[in-house]
């Protein structure tokens, strides 16, 4: 018994250090990592998405606006087929009244390695993990004798102990799941973009993809659950954007909201002064886009406002480390209004 | 099945779990069907499992009747025909090609133009392992040290016990007979020594060999580019990745063997340390130098040809060098046999054979020579200087005959040989030199510091256990050691994708 109670504590005392050195062993942190530090059923609204989710809404504007709390799940080139799995992940650990699902991704479904493992990697192990894994390396052209490494990320990451920094450490780059990087400050002048309203039919795995994940909706989300579909502003090649429109169709034909920020008469991005890229807005441009769209939603949702109370002070921190940041980074103050 | 695959991890667990969970009767059996199991997973087919079921017929009747006959002139012709058997199947499977190849060779240098067409043959795992083993086996019955296995199928466990298949050590039926088919009692100091053990293995494969091999590989496949120190360098790593690989697996099989309560026969004992090339055979690959003194040159030395070739010598020469010349072929033919066993190719023949015989002849001619000269100079040959060089030099003549191994080909190893003997040491002091082949400062770093640590480990080994030193610390020093040794194999080996499982060079099929 004596070495029984011995080899348990060895075997618990191994998964503990086992688990605090692959927590910086590993792919960088994606806003997945920090959803699961925020306390259960304090998040209002969860925003779905790739990077257009995580550089465009900032959800300490939004707070500081309009009072209502944003858990981020978001990663680089988010593969489609994923989205379904994140409302799964995002239910069991809050009680949100929207969800907010960016479909800027819907033709990427046969998913990069990298971009797998962005959403992936920091997923709690669960059932749900493995589903998502399951269904996403099975559109993948990864090789099946590579799959054992996304359920155990560790038999990649064990040999990123060389990329080991301040900034793996402390991934002080993401405020509450937005990102403020060198990368997102600059500002690079585009050409104006217009959208053609011409539908060009979704390819068939995207279809199913989109109609999966709408039947997943109806049929497991309560009443209190809303749902809108963003279209975030930005270029797109022609090809997406028929396949967009098209996927607009079948949504607002299974009565659910979308809003297609490329097409609104009361917002425009500014193509000169608000993007970094032609898929990404700026630091500026994402201020401006979640300010409209934290006004929206908040007012047509009914959100409620947490300023003040105590329980959310950690928002209040961040925010005040995101100004400080900001200022260091951009050399002027963050100006909210 | 790869030693290190997660697919060998788990059938090991599987295994593991049933071996002690089932009646402690059918203990042997479960290791029979694992092994039979194992030996289907590696490739066996019907086409195959003839020559394998054929081996263990013959060896099987071969010894009931060498005990039925024990001393009567039948049981030596029985031994006889059992042997042929058994070697020419092996010398069928693994040596055809060899032949083929050097017959097409003497048909080219008379001017022929005829060639022998030969193909890849399916040939079951561990059978240059299984093979001798079954031999020595036959000889122990005949001998009278051990009685023959009545059960066909105890005798079939001996001849395929799955952690042996891959990279031995040899076992011998008298010192095993007692161990696998015992009933073995769960034992939790076993399964943490055992565990140990084969950490200690993964850690010398994934991060010190698997590392070696990246630089080895560059530079063998590049020796044009890469000449003069860079091939000094890799030859030297190549010895010491030949040394944590081979040393490795061997560490996991007794690891796994441990667990289930199976002592096998310690395999390597420091051999780096060794102070001639002898003594580093003595310290390497120990079961099979073993094997081959007891069934090869013991009775070769007492046979009738050397015998008379020794009364031929001694008239001419007189005793002495009778003594060495009848010394002298045995071992010749010995060596010759270690190298054909180990793959039938010149390079291995001359490598890991003929060099080593010649090294051994020299040793024996030169070391009075040696006294004489060190007395002569004053020279104390126990002082840590000396004894550090002679280990040195065992260890770099012992490196240069791998030249052999490593090539592909006998002229291949010449040019190699060639291309090294070019000036350029500052190669050495000119760190980016050597962080450009392959690894990078990091990885380049890892593996210095994991082989002083073997090292350091090796020379433990001499003084003693270190397992048992490691257990005789308190709990928490234990503790630490054995944290620092798995995540040291989980952090910094090598594997995972983008690295291909540890190829075992010294697994033989």
């Amino acid at each position: 018994m004596k070495k029984f109670i011995k080899a348990s504590i060895f075997v618990i005392c191994f998964f503990c250090l086992f688990n605090f050195i692959f927590l910086y062993l590993g792919i960088p942190k994606r806003p997945i990592y920090y959803f699961y530090k925020e306390p259960r059923n304090s998040q209002d609204v969860i925003y779905i998405g790739g990077s257009n989710a995580y550089v465009h809404f900032n959800p300490l504007v939004a707070y500081r606006n309009n009072g209502f709390i944003t858990g981020m799940i978001s990663s680089d080139t988010q593969p489609f087929p994923l989205v379904k799995y994140m409302i799964k992940e995002a239910r069991k650990y809050q009680k949100p009244k929207l969800y907010i699902i960016d479909i800027a991704n819907i033709h990427y479904i046969s998913a990069s390695e990298g971009s797998i493992r962005l959403a992936t990697s920091h997923m709690r192990f669960s059932k749900n993990k493995l589903d998502a894994l399951n269904n996403v390396l099975k559109y993948s052209k990864i090789p099946k004798k590579d799959y054992l490494s996304y359920y155990f990320d560790f038999l990649t990451y064990h040999s990123s102990w060389k990329y080991i920094n301040k900034n793996v450490v402390d991934n002080s780059e993401l405020y509450k799941g937005f990102l403020l990087a060198d990368v997102n400050t600059k500002m690079v002048k585009q050409e104006k973009f217009i959208w053609n309203s011409k539908s060009i039919p979704l390819s068939e795995k995207s279809k199913s993809c989109l109609i999966n994940l709408i039947y997943y909706l109806k049929n497991n989300l309560s009443s209190d659950e809303k749902v809108l579909f963003v279209i975030p502003p930005r270029f797109y090649e022609t090809k997406l954007m028929g396949n967009l429109n098209d996927a607009s169709k079948i949504i607002t034909e299974h009565n659910f909201e979308i809003i297609n920020f490329n097409t609104l008469d009361d917002y425009e991005a500014n193509y000169t002064l608000e993007f970094y890229n032609k898929q990404h807005l700026n630091v500026l441009g994402a201020t401006r886009f979640t300010k409209y769209f934290s006004e929206y939603i908040s007012q047509k949702y009914d959100l409620p406002d947490h300023r003040g109370n105590k329980k959310y002070s950690s928002w209040e921190k961040e925010y005040h480390r995101y100004t400080e940041n900001y200022k260091e980074i951009m050399g002027k103050d963050f100006i909210l209004k | 099945m790869i030693l290190t695959s997660l697919t060998f991890l788990l059938f090991c667990i599987i295994t593991i779990l049933i071996y002690f969970l089932v009646p402690k009767k059918l203990q042997w059996f479960v290791l029979l069907l694992s092994s039979i199991f194992f030996l289907f997973y590696n490739n066996l087919r019907v086409d195959t499992l003839i020559y394998v079921l054929l081996t263990l017929m013959t060896v099987y009747i071969c010894a009931l009747l060498i005990d039925k006959y024990s001393n009567t002139k039948k049981s030596k012709w029985i031994l006889i025909g059992g042997i042929v058997i058994v070697l020419g199947q092996l010398s069928f499977l693994k040596y055809t090609n060899f032949l083929l190849v050097t017959i097409n060779h003497i048909f080219h240098l008379v001017g022929k133009n005829f060639e022998f067409n030969f193909n890849t043959r399916n040939v079951p795992i561990g059978v240059s392992y299984y093979s001798l083993i079954m031999i020595g086996y036959m000889v122990d019955v005949y001998r009278g040290l051990c009685k023959s296995q009545k059960n066909p199928l105890k005798c079939a466990l001996l001849m395929s016990y799955f952690p042996i298949l891959n990279s031995g050590p040899f076992i011998r039926y008298p010192d095993m007979e007692n161990k696998l088919y015992e009933k073995h009692k769960f034992n939790y100091d076993n399964l943490c020594r055992g565990l140990i053990r084969i950490f200690w293995g993964l850690f010398k494969i994934l991060v010190i060999s698997q590392r070696l091999a990246i630089f080895v590989d560059a530079v063998y496949g590049n020796y044009t580019t890469y000449y003069g120190f860079y091939i000094i360098t890799a030859t030297i790593f190549f010895t010491l990745q030949l040394y944590t690989n081979f040393s490795g697996s061997i560490d996991i099989i007794m690891g796994i063997s441990k667990i289930m309560g199976i002592e096998l026969p310690e395999n390597f004992r420091s051999p780096f340390f060794s102070k001639t090339i002898t003594e580093l055979w003595r310290n390497w690959h120990i079961t099979l130098g073993a094997w081959l003194k007891d069934y090869v040159f013991y009775p070769l030395m007492k046979s009738n040809i050397i015998q008379k070739i020794g009364t031929k010598t001694k008239k001419k020469f007189g005793k002495k060098i009778s003594k060495k010349i009848t010394l002298y072929i045995s071992m010749l033919i010995m060596w010759t046999l270690i190298g054909v066993w180990h793959n039938g190719a010149y390079t291995f023949i001359i490598g890991s054979g003929i060099l080593q015989f010649i090294y051994m002849v020299l040793e024996d001619l030169l070391t009075p020579i040696a006294s004489k000269v060190n007395k002569k100079l004053g020279i104390n040959p126990e002082t840590f200087g000396y004894k550090l060089y002679q280990r040195l030099r065992t260890f770099l003549l012992f490196s240069f005959s791998m030249i052999f191994f490593r090539a592909t080909s006998v002229a291949n190893a010449i040019d190699i040989i060639k291309y090294m003997f070019v000036m350029n040491p500052w190669i050495l002091l000119d760190h980016t030199s050597l962080y450009s082949i392959g690894l990078d400062v990091l990885d380049f770093q890892v593996m210095i510091y994991s082989i002083i640590v073997l090292f350091i480990i090796d020379y433990l080994k001499l003084k003693g256990n270190v397992i048992d030193k490691i257990f005789n610390q308190n709990l928490v020093t234990r503790w630490i050691i054995i944290y620092l040794l798995i995540f040291a194999v989980i952090i910094f080996g090598l594997y995972g994708p983008g690295y291909d499982s540890a190829t075992f060079i010294y697994r033989q099929i």
